[in-house]
């Protein structure tokens, strides 16, 4: 007598291991495919070398390039932000790691150590993510939580429902304190030190025009 | 023993080689937009500060698949961007591209021509907008 062995045909509406393999196969190519894709983070406007615009953060101006007006360089700054991103629910600190934030967070500390503004201002997103990577991920994860409950491990459901990534932003920058012009020197001076006095205007003028 | 001298010469040799890679602006680029790497006399107005990264890989240390490289960021991405932004331009620009040597490259085709080299190119910067004087 001759027994067949069957296996017994799958549940409907529900994934099987292999579904949930090739599943996870295609996400793999997915992420394959799609890690040619660009990740853009933009901040909001900075000051401007200028500093005629009103644009402030924690009180302190902000530029990428070099203050034009006169200013003395007291020191540097570098500030790291970290978050975590959860691959369902995305970044859970979500008001620390805006650019903003980190914007402000790092003008009142620069205005705490006595700066008026930053200048070479870089805000750098050490882990940059195209929106396709995280659609990508969002699946990918959807699909782990699936498989795990399927087979029953409520536990790997859970665990792979909080999995996610660190995120790390890194600010740096020159901290300058402005200097006030110096005033023309107006003095009555006696012939034989007129030149002199020429001559410093000069040297003002000149440090002036350093500076700047 | 004669064949692996050998190898280990070519490697030597190879090792010493650099790799260039240049992107000229094109003249449409140079007269509408303002890209560089410094600082402007010009009163402008930011758009902020602005980062584009791009990620490729190399298979078999030569084939590129996924290509991420200066001249395809600026062509393809940066300049849609400066666009999108309504900027004048952008200044303060910095970049990096991972380069391989051919030694690195022909390390990667063989024997580790199962690792695929990764690519990286990022670009930084403040978009701006120039003020009507």
């Amino acid at each position: 007598m001759n027994h067949i062995k069957m296996n017994p045909p799958p549940l409907p509406g529900l994934a099987t291991k292999r579904h949930c393999m090739m599943g996870s196969m295609l996400v793999l190519s997915c992420v394959f495919l799609l890690s040619s894709c660009l990740a853009v983070s933009r901040t909001p406007p900075l000051t401007g070398n200028h500093v005629d615009s009103a644009v402030l953060y924690g009180g302190v101006a902000i530029t990428s390039g070099q203050f034009k007006r006169a200013h003395q360089t007291i020191g540097i700054i570098q500030m790291t932000q970290e978050g975590f991103r959860n691959y369902l629910f995305g970044e859970i600190n979500h008001r620390g790691t805006e650019s903003a934030e980190i914007m402000g967070a790092v003008g009142r500390y620069a205005l705490a150590q006595g700066a008026h503004g930053i200048q070479h201002f870089s805000l750098i997103d050490r882990t940059p993510k195209s929106e396709e990577m995280r659609k990508v991920e969002q699946v990918g994860q959807t699909l782990k939580i699936i498989g795990a409950v399927v087979e029953g491990k409520h536990g790997n459901a859970a665990g792979a429902a909080a999995e996610g990534e660190k995120t790390e932003y890194l600010v740096k920058g020159e901290l300058v304190k402005w200097i006030e012009e110096a005033p023309v020197p107006v003095s009555i001076v006696p012939e034989g030190g007129l030149d002199v006095a020429s001559s410093k205007t000069e040297e003002t003028q000149n440090l002036g025009s350093e500076e700047q | 023993m004669n064949k692996l001298s050998a190898l280990a010469l070519a490697l030597v040799m190879l090792a010493a080689c650099s790799v260039q890679n240049a992107y000229v602006y094109p003249e449409s680029v140079q007269k509408k937009w303002m890209i560089t790497t410094g600082d402007v006399d010009r009163p402008y107005d930011s758009l902020g500060f602005i980062q584009l990264t791009k990620t490729g890989a190399t298979l078999f240390g030569f084939w590129d698949v996924l290509d991420a490289d200066l001249k395809g960021l600026f062509e393809q991405d940066l300049l849609k961007e400066i666009e999108k932004a309504g900027a004048d331009g952008i200044i303060n620009m910095h970049f990096h591209e991972i380069q391989y040597t051919k030694a690195t490259r022909i390390f990667f085709a063989f024997p580790l021509f199962f690792i695929p080299l990764p690519r990286a190119v990022v670009v930084t910067g403040e978009l701006v907008k120039f003020k009507t004087q």
